[in-house]
């Protein structure tokens, strides 16, 4: 696979890296938009967050979150931003990328965008058609620990309802299965 | 992460006035994408695109590094959710992430929150694309120091959950003779004894008696204060005299000779580049490859030699592209330019020659048929002898061969 950032990651491109782990890199690239922009990189080929496990998508965020505290503290910047341009429809190909930006009042980077006016019946839309995947995916998550619960249970909404404490203790995912379940 | 009592007032102070924390009590209404005990995720009223997504902490906390490890693991298992009911919801193929911390930044609200804007080519929201611009090497190398120091203990104070890779070094690529000269001084040391401190005149001796690591001096003066400063046996060894001046006495002598001056200006050079996609993207993609293999291959060099490639990068990006309909035409003439730079007999004046072709194209399609197989035998070497640029002028030889085929086509 010819991935210039494969490479950074196999080490057979040099790049001044500023940190490593099992799964992840921070370097800084050299042609990046400003003295301290940082790339946060998976070692793995990934194109999108989605295809990183929740480990190394959160282990991604965290060494971006200290890089960027990294860059407050080191480089005197005001703020800082964290970016990840996720798939192709955002105008990245390939390896995924955080970037790690440092700013400063009146800097060059115009990341400001001019809000759209929606109609009301659109934002009721979209609203439904995320939410919707959203319970999807969160029910697709545990499938296998999860499921077998309420089928087991002959009635579930009546057993439900006196545990209610214990329910807030479980997970989202388990709540929305069971949610699910008690649908029908 | 700590607050002092003043912060903590600060922060209350603030969280009364936090139009998001009365969203997450319900006191101001939102249209709720996604709810748990943790987080809430809203729609943005002044969305960048549709579906423009808001995802949020419940808690107040001004700023990312003021969320404790459980929100922040939570937070971003559900963005990646998130971000892919978003995708999938709106049948797009991307999406950006935005998060920003501090005004400066464009954080627009003291509630800290992350973007979530679905993206789709043409959308207007290029800026998310970052520009590349070459940044100033000196600049950059002071600044890894400083940071790597700082990720490290910032990170060691938030949520590392991986080890570190063991103490890891800046791995360059480096042509085995070099490598085989760098093992040269330090057995030398041994040998003579660790507490010595050496003048500037013996190590010159030492350096003069052992014509490989004088070699590198000479054509590599640069890594090789790299090398120096890297391995700590080697900066032991040249604590006690001026680097520069080790350098300069063997510098110097051999160098003029050796190099010659590009005998391109910058705008010529950027001409050349501009009018060859496949160069232009190399050089902006890749500039690292770029500049590596220049350094490598003495005909690249002679052409990039004395260019700062990121200036060179720099001066590209300030150009326009050429309109599309000459392209073709273009990429014809530069691919076998290029080609001629790389083989090992051309010289330089033969490379003058070719951009005086580039206005006399008809002229060229003659010649260029003729030394056509001459060239491809010669490239054939170059493989051999230099993978990455194998890489480069294989590209140009399948380009080559088609629009080749393509003209001959026309012709009949």
């Amino acid at each position: 696979m010819n991935c210039s950032l494969c490479s950074i990651a196999q080490k057979q491109l040099s790049a001044t890296i500023l940190y490593e782990d099992a799964v992840c890199l921070a370097y800084l690239p050299h042609n990046g938009a400003v003295v301290g922009h940082i790339h946060v990189i998976p070692k793995q080929h990934l194109e999108t967050l989605e295809d990183a496990p929740d480990d190394l998508a959160v282990q991604l965020f965290a060494v971006a979150s200290a890089a960027a505290t990294a860059v407050y503290e080191g480089l005197g910047c005001q703020g800082t931003n964290i970016l990840c341009n996720n798939g192709k429809g955002a105008g990245r190909i390939g390896h995924l990328v955080l970037d790690v930006l440092p700013r400063k009042e009146g800097d060059a980077f115009a990341l400001k965008w001019e809000g759209k006016q929606l109609a009301p019946a659109d934002f009721d839309t979209v609203v439904q058609a995320i939410a919707d995947k959203v319970e999807v995916f969160a029910a697709k998550k545990e499938p296998a620990v999860v499921a077998p619960a309420p089928l087991s249970e002959p009635i579930p909404a009546v057993q439900e309802q006196p545990q209610p404490p214990e329910e807030t203790k479980t997970s989202e995912e388990d709540y929305l299965v069971k949610h699910l379940y008690r649908i029908p | 992460m700590q607050l002092s009592p003043d912060q903590q007032q600060a922060l209350d102070a603030q969280k009364v006035q936090c139009p998001f924390c009365k969203i997450v009590k319900g006191e101001i209404q939102s249209k709720k994408v996604y709810e748990d005990d943790k987080l809430l995720a809203i729609l943005d009223i002044n969305p960048a695109a549709k579906g423009h997504v808001l995802v949020m902490p419940k808690e107040h906390y001004p700023i990312m590094p003021f969320i404790p490890a459980d929100v922040f693991d939570h937070l971003f298992i559900k963005t990646k959710l998130l971000s892919k009911a978003v995708k999938e919801g709106l049948l797009l193929f991307g999406d950006t992430i935005y998060i920003a911390n501090g005004y400066a930044a464009g954080q627009q609200s003291s509630h800290f929150m992350l973007h979530l804007i679905p993206r789709e080519e043409m959308d207007g929201l290029d800026f998310f694309t970052l520009k590349r611009g070459a940044v100033d090497a000196v600049k950059t190398k002071e600044a890894a120091a400083l940071l790597k120091q700082q990720l490290r203990s910032s990170l060691r104070q938030q949520y590392a959950k991986y080890p570190l890779a063991q103490e890891e070094q800046e791995v360059a690529y480096k042509p085995e003779e070099k490598q085989a000269a760098l093992q040269q001084p330090a057995p030398k040391k041994s040998t003579i004894g660790t507490g010595r401190q050496y003048t500037k005149e013996t190590l010159i001796e030492l350096i003069e008696a052992n014509s490989q690591l004088k070699q590198l001096i000479t054509h590599y003066p640069g890594d090789f204060k790299k090398q120096v400063q890297q391995n700590s046996r080697l900066q032991s060894l040249f604590a006690h005299v001026n680097l520069a001046e080790v350098i300069a006495h063997f510098v110097p002598k051999k160098e003029e000779p050796e190099e010659e001056t590009s005998e391109y200006t910058m705008d010529e050079l950027v001409d050349l580049i501009n009018d060859n996609p496949k160069l232009h993207d190399l050089l902006l993609k890749q500039t690292y490859a770029f500049a590596e293999t220049v350094q490598k291959v003495p005909e690249l060099k002679r052409i990039f030699g004395n260019v700062n490639i990121e200036e060179l990068e720099r001066a590209v990006l300030g150009r326009e592209v050429r309109q599309e309909e000459d392209v073709a035409d273009i990429l014809e003439t530069f691919s076998k330019e290029h080609i001629t730079s790389l083989t090992p007999q051309s010289p330089i004046q033969e490379q003058d020659q070719s951009i005086v072709r580039l206005e006399e194209q008809e002229e060229k399609e003659e010649k260029q048929e003729r030394k056509k197989p001459e060239k491809k035998e010669e490239k054939h070497k170059e493989k051999k002898k230099d993978k990455e640029e194998a890489e480069e002028s294989s590209v140009d030889a399948d380009l080559l061969s088609k629009l080749h085929a393509e003209f001959m086509r026309g012709k009949k």
